[in-house]
Parts: structure tokens; C-alpha cells; sequence
């Protein structure tokens, strides 16, 4: 395997994106930032999802096709976390951390996982089935285990999606602490929450996706008159906008 | 599984409609004998339901452990190789759709009058639903799970071994109960059809000569290791699948 370029800071994705013949994303380019938090927003059924999958090299629906490239992408590693936890249900907290090491049959580093367990705050489960735990619970988990393979880019799914607010608030921020020097790509509906984490933010939009400008402070950013009223005017209407134009 | 004392419960209701129906409606012994009949008939012959017993209880065992083994590796089989599940399938279901009362003379013919048609009958009759349970339990799991473990760096024993079978142990317990309960079945239709041993043997040897008491005896008998075998089989699945809430409901 090649060395990495560490003069390299993007990874560069280009291509475009079919269903069943309907074009969803035509020769769009953009640059992920690495060791950056980068969110591409944009309504359900533009092909989000599906562009995450491929830039992962997961087997994507046969209706879709596409001519996807990203530079040196053989270089990189890659880790999935999605709005369902994926937690294996016959295994603990502690097992289902460390679940990659038993995938490849390595030596389990048990110090690790309990360390990280930690750090998301639920070393009193280790444990417990993930049937005993809530939803923010298990998302802690499925934090744990992204963090434990250690991988340099996060491929995120509408992670946040499915908690109530006050919780996600807390895995947002825990999220954002946790992977401050890995490359995290984010793909969310959800304005206000690609406002407080993202460094850059994209949209999808009329076939392409483009920049969204941010304001100048850095992420992560607290939930404020601003960034309330940058969410609304800046963000959501430039979706309503792309809505319309459909 | 079903608890013992609500069990004894159902058993002793049970005897008590058979023992009203058969003294209010006054039917004769040899059409429908009495409770109290039976049990003294399973007393006196209790050394030729012993051996036909052990016959019939071996010949189902065997085939029910055959039938797991096989089914439970058609099942992987399917799932790692998509040559063979086209292939097998249909003659998997086309076996299945022949009526195993059809089969049981054929069985005979070829495996000999001895337990060996019966243990391949109680197999053939217990391997499509054990097959087809695991299969789907195999194939039904969330892709992204499969995806995340690709992910991971998961390779082919791995993904089967540590989230592919452990997923699919709840459908397999399914099966695996579906099968305990039609197991003897297949040991009897082979041992009605040709035999001289086994309790199918005995039901029909004391039927044409009009012992009832003895029929139903050997019925009783079969009756309680069926529940036996359930229970046992029911048992072991809800220890492999301890973490799965909807089996311990």
C-alpha cells in the first residue's frame, strides 16, 4: 500500500449518480476535508444514502448506477455509522465494541474498548445486552465501537435522526469531542444540526451539489439566536428554494 | 417451553373429558376405553411397550439428529453458495410436495424393513422445515449489518459464524420445535407401512385384534415423548437464544 501524501487535504469525489435511468446527481465534484467534519444536506430520496454506500465500496441497490471516482480512495479506511445503532443483539456492550477484532480473529485489546466505554460514559454496562439500553445509550455504543476501529474516515447516515432533543444534543457534542481529528462525512435533512458540527456543508441541489457558505466561527457551534436564525435563513431556505425548483 | 405444573394441569383436564365423554355416553370399551383401562393396560404390558417403545424412540432420535445436521447444512450451504440454492431449491420443494404417506412404501422398498426406512422417513419429514427456518434466518438479517462487518474486515467464516448463525438462531429454535413436534410421525407412517417392531407396529397389531386398550396405550406412550422431545428441544433453543427478548416472552 502506498504511503499516504501528507500534503494531501481533500478527498476528491466526482462522478454521477442513476436511478433506474432518472439522473439524481449529474458530474458533480466536491472536496471532503480531511480531518474535517463535512455534511451534505438535502430532502430524503436524492440519493444521499446511496452516495455514502459507494464511496465506502458497499454493495448499493441494483436500480442504481453510477461513475463515481474518489482519488486514492484504496488509502483509506473507512467506518459506517448509521441512524440504527447495528448493534448485534447476542453480544454485550463491551463485545459489540470490540466486534472488528473478532471479525479479523486479532488479539483482543480489552483496555481499549473498556477505555473507550468510558469515555462515552457507560463503563456500568459493559455487561449488558443492548436490549437493556435506551436509544442514546446504544448510539453511545455504536460510538465506541466507530472509535475503537480507529479508522480515518467516518461515514455518517443520519446518525442524530432517531433521538429526542436533549439527548442528541449530548451525542452531538460527545460525537464532535470523540472524532476531532478524524475526517467525518455527514449526511443529514436536519439544518440546524449541520450548522453546529459541520466545518463545511454541502447541498444537494438541482442534480449537483454545492457549498453552503458558513459563518465564521469554527463548530462546535451552540444552539443560539444565530445559529437559530443562520439555520433558517441561510440553510433551510436555500432547501426550500432547491425544492421548488424541482 | 411449557411449565411443568400448568403441563400436569392440561394432562389431568385432559383425562378427566376422555373418562366423562367415555362413562356419559356409555361407549363401549373396545371403541373408546375408559382412562383408568388404559393405564391398567400400559401396567400389564408394560414389558412389550418397553422394547416396541425403545424401537420407535431410537428410530426418531436418530433421524431427528440426522435431519438437524442436514437441514442445518443445506441452510449454510444455501447461503454461501448461490449455484447450489438455485439447484437444490426446487427439488427441495418438489420433495417436499409429495405426500409422505407416498414416499413410505418406496422408503421400504429400498431401505429394507428394519429402522433404517423409518429413521430416513422421520428425517425427510423434519429436514424442509429445519432448512427452510435456518435459510431465511441466514438470508433475513439487516444488510447493514452484513455491510458494517464487510466494513470491519469480516471475512466469509467470520461473517457466517459471528453474525450470520447467531442472527439466525432464533428462526432455527422455530424450526427445530416445528420439527420435534412432527418427528414421530415419520417413524410411525414408515413403521405402519412396513415393520415387525415399534409402537406403529404394536397400534396396528393391537387394533386388528381388537385390544383397544393396548392401541391406546402405545398412543399414550408416543404421546408423552412427543411432549418430552418438545420440551427438551424447546429448552435447548431458549438457552442459545437468551438474548433474544421475543424468544423468552
Amino acid at each position: 500500500m502506498n504511503k499516504i501524501n501528507t500534503n494531501e487535504r481533500y478527498l476528491a469525489i466526482a462522478g454521477s449518480l442513476k436511478l433506474n435511468n432518472k439522473i439524481l446527481l449529474s458530474n458533480f465534484k466536491i472536496n471532503i476535508n480531511l480531518k474535517k467534519w463535512n455534511t451534505i444536506i438535502g430532502q430524503s430520496g436524492l440519493g444521499k444514502s446511496t452516495l455514502l454506500k459507494i464511496i465506502a465500496n458497499l454493495d448499493v441497490p441494483e436500480n442504481f448506477s453510477h461513475s463515481i471516482k474518489i482519488n486514492n480512495k484504496n488509502l483509506y479506511r473507512f467506518s459506517w455509522m448509521a441512524q440504527d445503532d447495528l448493534l448485534l443483539p447476542w453480544l454485550t456492550v463491551i463485545e459489540n465494541i470490540f466486534l472488528g477484532e473478532s471479525l479479523r480473529r486479532e488479539k483482543i485489546n480489552f483496555d481499549k474498548a473498556h477505555n473507550l466505554l468510558n469515555k462515552v460514559g457507560l463503563t456500568s454496562v459493559a455487561n449488558n445486552l443492548p436490549s437493556t439500553l435506551s436509544g442514546g445509550m446504544k448510539q453511545r455504543v455504536a460510538l465506541a465501537r466507530t472509535l475503537f476501529e480507529d479508522n480515518d474516515i467516518i461515514l455518517m447516515d443520519e446518525p442524530f435522526t432517531s433521538l429526542d432533543s436533549a439527548t442528541k444534543m449530548h451525542i452531538q457534542e460527545l460525537a464532535f469531542t470523540l472524532l476531532k481529528d478524524k475526517t467525518v462525512l455527514m449526511v443529514t435533512h436536519d439544518p440546524l444540526e449541520a450548522l453546529l458540527l459541520s466545518n463545511s456543508l454541502y447541498i444537494i441541489s438541482n442534480k449537483n451539489i454545492k457549498n453552503i457558505k458558513l459563518p465564521n466561527t469554527l463548530p462546535l457551534r451552540e444552539i443560539n439566536n444565530d445559529t437559530l436564525s443562520y439555520s433558517y435563513n441561510n440553510i433551510l431556505k436555500i432547501i426550500q428554494k432547491s425544492y421548488e425548483e424541482q | 417451553m411449557i411449565k411443568t405444573s400448568k403441563m400436569l394441569f392440561s394432562i389431568l383436564l385432559f383425562i378427566l373429558i376422555w373418562w366423562a365423554i367415555q362413562y356419559l355416553t356409555k361407549t363401549p370399551e373396545f371403541i373408546l376405553p375408559s382412562p383408568y383401562n388404559v393405564f391398567a393396560s400400559i401396567i400389564i404390558n408394560k414389558g412389550i411397550l418397553f422394547f416396541h417403545s425403545l424401537i420407535t424412540f431410537f428410530e426418531i432420535i436418530v433421524g431427528f439428529i440426522l435431519g438437524i445436521i442436514l437441514g442445518i447444512y443445506t441452510g449454510i450451504l444455501f447461503i454461501i453458495s448461490k449455484t447450489t440454492r438455485r439447484w437444490l431449491f426446487p427439488f427441495i420443494i418438489f420433495m417436499q410436495a409429495i405426500p409422505i404417506f407416498a414416499l413410505a412404501p418406496v422408503l421400504t422398498l429400498w431401505f429394507g424393513y428394519g429402522i433404517w426406512s423409518k429413521i430416513i422417513m422421520t428425517t425427510t419429514i423434519i429436514y424442509f422445515p429445519i432448512t427452510i427456518a435456518f435459510y431465511d434466518g441466514l438470508k433475513r438479517i439487516n444488510p447493514m449489518i452484513v455491510n458494517m462487518a464487510k466494513l470491519m474486515g469480516a471475512n466469509k467464516i467470520t461473517m457466517l459464524t459471528k453474525i450470520r448463525i447467531p442472527h439466525a438462531l432464533p428462526h432455527l429454535s422455530s424450526g427445530l420445535k416445528l420439527a420435534a413436534a412432527f418427528a414421530p410421525m415419520g417413524a410411525i407412517i414408515g413403521e405402519w407401512v412396513g415393520s415387525s417392531n415399534g409402537l406403529g407396529y404394536l397400534m396396528l397389531y393391537a387394533s386388528g385384534r381388537v385390544q383397544i386398550d393396548l392401541m391406546f396405550s402405545a398412543i399414550i406412550i408416543l404421546a408423552i415423548f412427543t411432549l418430552l422431545l418438545y420440551n427438551i428441544t424447546s429448552y435447548i433453543t431458549k438457552q442459545l437464544t437468551k438474548w433474544d427478548p421475543k424468544s423468552n416472552l
